[in-house]
């Protein structure tokens, strides 16, 4: 178990990365909420979560996401996962939450979908 | 002679991660699949959340009721408690989803009874709830812990 950290918010065009570290539970959580939400509040409403050094999400980590899913579509942006590892997507799954968030295996991926950012200007895992 | 593993927590949001690791090295010793170490791992953290919000909500953070995990050898099985203020499995419907309002606390039963359908939850008479999931067999990878005894042998 690691602590956990929002360990860099890259730019990268109309696109914020917030590239996540260790565990997001009900200690953890409020961080991730208030990461968005600051993301948000500043006008950076396309906003990329990149999971890949999470280890374990609960379902108050489902929370501050579909919370920034909720404040991202109020702003015309959009909030998806990069890379979350298998726990996650089972989590997901069961709650059928995999519905609303469009997850992505990669960065270059998520740029490859269109109007998306250029992944050279994207340093994930830093 | 059976071997039971304990632990417990204050009901403070920051020991959560405790209980998992807990959960997850205890149930490694008796032998859980990893598979099911991982989904034994939301329920405990689904658990452990759901008894600090009801704890929180009746006294402030912190105060009262620890929460106490579990885990021990029965019959061919491994049986995981949790326990801990009463009422916390009381709380969000799975198909509160997608509210964050909702989720804030955890989804709770409905995300443990998604993950080991059987799982059981009871109030007990001293005003605490209890979490008890039954592994059985299949959930297990080997039974050694079972067949022998560290101090007769098999």
């Amino acid at each position: 178990m690691e602590d956990f950290e929002v360990i860099t918010q890259e730019a990268a065009g109309d696109w914020t990365f917030l590239v996540l570290s260790g565990d997001i539970d009900l200690g953890t959580a409020p961080k991730l909420r208030q990461a968005i939400l600051e993301c948000v509040a500043s006008g950076r409403n396309n906003i990329g979560i990149v999971l890949e050094k999470v280890g374990f999400m609960d379902s108050t980590g489902l929370a501050a996401l579909v919370g920034g899913v909720k404040r991202t579509k109020e702003n015309d942006g959009e909030l998806v996962l990069i890379k979350p590892n298998e726990q996650i997507r089972r989590l997901l799954h069961l709650t059928d939450l995999d519905k609303i968030f469009p997850v992505y295996d990669s960065v270059s991926e998520l740029a490859s979908s269109g109007i998306q950012p250029n992944p050279q200007e994207v340093e994930v895992g830093r | 002679m059976k071997e039971t593993l304990a632990l417990e927590i204050p009901p403070l949001a920051e020991f959560v991660g405790a209980a998992r690791l807990f959960v997850g090295a205890a149930g490694r010793h008796f032998g859980v699949k990893e598979e099911t170490v991982s989904d034994l791992k939301i329920a405990v953290s689904e658990a452990c959340t759901g008894a600090i919000a009801a704890q929180a909500a009746q006294n402030g953070d912190g105060m009262g009721r620890p929460v106490r995990l579990t885990i021990s050898p029965e019959d061919q099985s491994v049986v995981v408690e949790v326990v801990g203020e009463a009422g916390f499995w009381r709380t969000s419907p799975m198909e509160g989803a997608t509210d964050p309002s909702i989720l804030k606390n955890g989804l709770g039963l409905g995300l443990v009874e998604a993950l080991f359908p059987e799982a059981q939850i009871h109030d007990l008479h001293d005003g605490s709830g209890r979490l008890r999931l039954t592994l059985k067999r299949s959930e297990l990878d080997s039974m050694s812990e079972f067949s022998s005894d560290p101090l007769t042998g098999p």
